[in-house]
């Protein structure tokens, strides 16, 4: 055999954002806002028997 | 005035990130037998016009002609199989947020929001070296491409 693949349940990602939101309203017709996004994400895939893993 | 609000999600199996893991790579198929062809002369026919790799009057893509009385095991290219505790995969969403106004015109908030997914779906090759025989052996170089990509772990071995 060539290739002998394991589809395993291997991996495990976190996703965590937080969002600052300023909103002025400076006339009748207008407003303006300002936003900051701080994100940050985790990819973890688990190295199960000591091979190499392919993520998909 | 303070104005709250929340949500939260639960997916299980359609995670954008997982995709159909059983279609992947092309024709692995779960237990499935993936025949490699190194001489196609034809895409549009690719196993049936090759007379070196495959008898004319089989019935394609089969090697040979079945008979009941000598049956034969076709040789695979690659075999894919699942693991006995492979879990359904999922994706949890919560999202929550505060808003609060101050005077009349100015409306600041604070948002958070979160994407937890599991038991996401990975391929194993169980044919490659494993990372503890390289290093142990010191003398063979970590493996830095796998199938044409780049192999992240290579530099983990080095590193360790």
């Amino acid at each position: 055999l060539k290739t002998v693949y394991v589809i395993e349940s291997g991996q495990t990602s976190n996703d965590n954002d937080l969002q600052v939101t300023l909103d002025q309203r400076m006339t009748k017709n207008i407003s303006r806002q300002g936003f900051y996004t701080w994100s940050k994400t985790i990819w973890i895939a688990y190295m199960a028997n000591n091979t190499f893993p392919e993520r998909i | 005035m303070v104005r709250p609000d929340f949500a939260v999600w639960l997916a299980s199996s359609s995670v954008p990130s997982a995709g159909n893991e059983w279609q992947y790579p092309s024709n692995n198929q779960t237990y499935a037998i993936r025949q490699q062809y190194n001489k196609v002369a034809s895409l549009a026919t690719p196993h049936a016009t090759d007379t070196s790799e495959v008898c004319r009057r089989c019935l394609a893509p089969y090697r040979y002609n079945f008979d009941p009385k000598n049956p034969r095991f076709t040789r695979p290219a690659g075999l894919v199989a699942m693991d006995a505790n492979y879990k359904r995969p999922s994706s949890y969403q919560v999202n929550f947020g505060v808003q609060q106004q101050f005077g009349r015109s100015t409306a600041p908030s604070l948002s958070y929001v979160g994407s937890l997914t599991r038991e996401l779906p990975l391929f194993f090759e169980h044919n490659y070296p494993s990372i503890t025989s390289v290093i142990q052996q010191q003398t063979l170089l970590p493996i830095l491409m796998i199938e044409g990509r780049f192999n992240p772990e290579a530099l983990r071995a080095i590193r360790l």
